[in-house]
């Protein structure tokens, strides 16, 4: 009886470490870090940082172009796994047709084209509030010439996206989430990449963004 | 009670309080417990403020008593604010005396009217004066004496309303039932002291709210759209609509809408009445998938879109469309729901399919001054955009409209700055104008 007791226990602990080496079983701490990060649907950035941190605030910055690049590989991925995703959209900018040419599925997202950014922190707030939205991205475009926005509220949209578990990432010009922000990252270059040699054939194909960490947090 | 009452009431008891019976709070109470009543049966009789009379007929297969029936009409009126006492009987006057001589549900069975009704006065029957002063004289007081007697004699003497009477001391019915029409409108009004500020006259608000979200419920409505009046002081009316995204029935939603209404723009003088209306439609329930990310309760979810939609306007907030159209741009705006269906294609295949480019747009497109060289533009200067042309693609020619008198032309280019921006840029032929339209990336 005793033998057959520990021949089970030694026939458990092989197949939890075969497992485990197969990378099928993790400690729950581990499970908890695995889950924690979601794909971006940018190659570059994942294979940078490991994916966007679900729970948290992402600020991504772009001083030029990229920014619409950004956006829609976002909202596709995020879309693409079947969760609902709303972009907050204080700049106006959203256009329905590059998202559809970005396999955007436009029947799992809502735009809010907020007026303002502080109409668009309070409407960020409601939607990830309604815990209905897997992703909640602020696009806050320029940052020029719009008005302080509070502190106050980007510390409840942390605690609503830690609540929630909701990926929410800002892409702005200036950073704007500050210390509330769990990954921040920059677009530290961009070119151009262009099709066709003559002015009659020549095409914009889109932008090659590099990406670098300027402030990771628990992810 | 009229004001000549009122006083010498006053007069007689100094220390008495005259308070009057709101008219609008009668009216919607009683509409209130219509709804209620009409959400057990369709055959129900409003007699008079406050007293309905039901057909029950056929609900023994949903409820296993009649007592417990009766409670669970108890329990429905009681939800909408209005305490009820509930009589069952085999006809009209019966259950009425059942339901005014209990506190709370009274049952007389089937064959034993008689042995109930037979100890009660006369006095609880609405009886014509000059009938009850014939009664008096015979020395009739209580039903079983006047059931006692013989009909013919009674009907000779007393005419028609005799022999009805006698009919009804019997516990026989004496008309059919006659079934109403619901109310058409569901409203809730209230009165109030005069309110200047926005926070009490939320307050009353919300209470009728809750009594209108309790008649929706009951009813099996949900309101797609609020109609909110106010009666100010001294005359006028401020009307408003309140618009919800998406059908609901939450209070705290219809709150927040008014709220941000009021907000906006304030009732211009102290309001002494309030009502609120809705437009119903049939509630839904919504089949969620097995096999997607489990969402939101739908409540949860309307509230949002409804606090959305009064945040930034109806026209701001939905599930955007591309229009077929070859005009760069062009979207229409849906009302947003939870998609059911399987995945689409993963983001990094489409990313490797399709590469862009992709376009923010600028909206409205943002007229600029471009510097030409041997036809060509060279340099780009807009009030948030300028830089010299490194790189430029186009034009595509887009006409629109030509049948019309303001026909669309216009040449659309892809300029890159100094800086490696890059924009979408057009010139229109209409307005001999350049506008920059997007930035792409």
């Amino acid at each position: 009886m005793r033998l057959s007791e520990d021949m089970q226990v030694c026939e458990a602990s092989g197949i939890i470490r075969e497992l485990r080496q197969r990378g099928l079983l993790f400690p729950a701490g581990e499970i908890r870090t695995r889950a924690a990060v979601v794909s971006s649907g940018i190659a570059k950035l994942d294979s940078l940082c490991g994916g966007l941190p679900a729970g948290g605030i992402t600020e991504i910055l772009v001083p030029g172009s990229g920014a619409a690049g950004i956006l829609y590989a976002l909202l596709a991925a995020a879309t693409s796994r079947g969760e609902s995703a709303a972009v907050i959209d204080p700049r106006d900018g959203f256009e329905a047709s590059s998202a559809t040419s970005a396999c955007v599925n436009l029947q799992r997202l809502l735009w809010v084209r907020a007026r303002g950014r502080r109409q668009a922190l309070h409407a960020c707030e409601i939607a990830l509030a309604s815990g209905a939205f897997g992703m909640v991205v602020l696009d806050m475009g320029p940052g020029r010439g719009r008005g302080p926005v509070s502190t106050a509220a980007w510390m409840r949209i942390r605690n609503l996206a830690r609540t929630t578990g909701a990926v929410v990432p800002v892409i702005s010009t200036l950073s704007m989430a500050g210390p509330f922000a769990s990954l921040a990252l920059r677009v530290s270059g961009s070119v151009s990449r262009w099709r066709g040699k003559s002015r009659a054939d020549k095409l914009f194909e889109g932008m090659e963004l590099s990406f670098e960490v300027t402030r990771k947090r628990g992810v | 009670m009229s004001d000549r009452a009122c006083r010498i009431g006053c007069l007689l008891v100094p220390e008495s309080t005259v308070r009057f019976v709101s008219g609008p709070l009668l009216r919607s109470a009683t509409d209130a417990l219509v709804d209620v009543a009409r959400s057990f049966s369709p055959r129900v009789s409003g007699e008079n403020a406050g007293k309905l009379c039901l057909d029950l007929g056929g609900l023994a297969n949903l409820y296993p008593s009649e007592h417990k029936l009766g409670s669970a009409m108890l329990l429905a009126a009681e939800r909408v604010g209005l305490p009820a006492r509930v009589g069952i009987g085999a006809s009209r006057l019966v259950a009425e005396l059942a339901a005014r001589t209990t506190d709370s549900v009274q049952i007389v069975p089937r064959g034993e009217e008689r042995s109930f009704l037979d100890p009660l006065p006369l006095s609880l029957l609405h009886v014509p004066e000059p009938l009850a002063a014939a009664l008096r004289r015979f020395g009739i007081e209580c039903f079983a004496e006047l059931a006692a007697l013989p009909p013919r004699g009674l009907g000779l003497r007393l005419g028609y309303e005799g022999l009805r009477l006698w009919r009804e001391a019997r516990g026989e019915e004496t008309a059919p039932l006659v079934s109403e029409r619901p109310p058409e409108r569901i409203v809730e009004e209230g009165e109030c002291d005069l309110l200047c500020r926005i926070e009490p006259l939320l307050m009353v608000l919300q209470s009728l709210c809750v009594r209108l979200a309790a008649r929706l419920s009951v009813r099996g409505l949900v309101a797609c759209g609020l109609f909110l009046g106010l009666d100010l002081d001294p005359v006028g009316k401020d009307e408003r609509r309140l618009g919800l995204a998406s059908p609901c029935r939450d209070v705290r939603a219809w709150i927040g809408v008014a709220r941000l209404s009021l907000e906006e723009s304030p009732p211009p003088a102290p309001v002494t009445s309030l009502r609120i209306e809705a437009d119903v439609l049939p509630e839904r329930r919504a089949q969620l998938d097995l096999f997607e990310p489990r969402v939101q309760a739908a409540t949860g979810l309307d509230d949002a879109l409804a606090r959305l939609a009064a945040l930034s306007g109806e026209d701001r907030v939905g599930s955007p469309r591309a229009l077929d159209s070859h005009r760069p741009g062009a979207f229409a705006l849906e009302p947003f729901k939870i998609a059911a269906g399987g995945k689409v294609r993963g983001a990094q295949e489409s990313q490797a399919q399709n590469s862009g480019p992709f376009v923010l747009a600028v909206r409205p497109a943002e007229e600029a001054r471009v510097a030409h060289s041997r036809g060509h533009p060279v340099s780009l200067a807009s009030r948030s955009f300028h830089g010299r042309v490194v790189r430029l693609a186009g034009p595509w020619r887009f006409d629109s409209g030509w049948w019309r008198d303001d026909p669309l032309g216009r040449d659309y280019y892809e300029m890159e700055l100094t800086g490696g921006d890059v924009f979408r840029v057009f010139f229109d032929h209409g307005r001999r104008r350049w506008f920059v339209d997007g930035i792409c990336g």
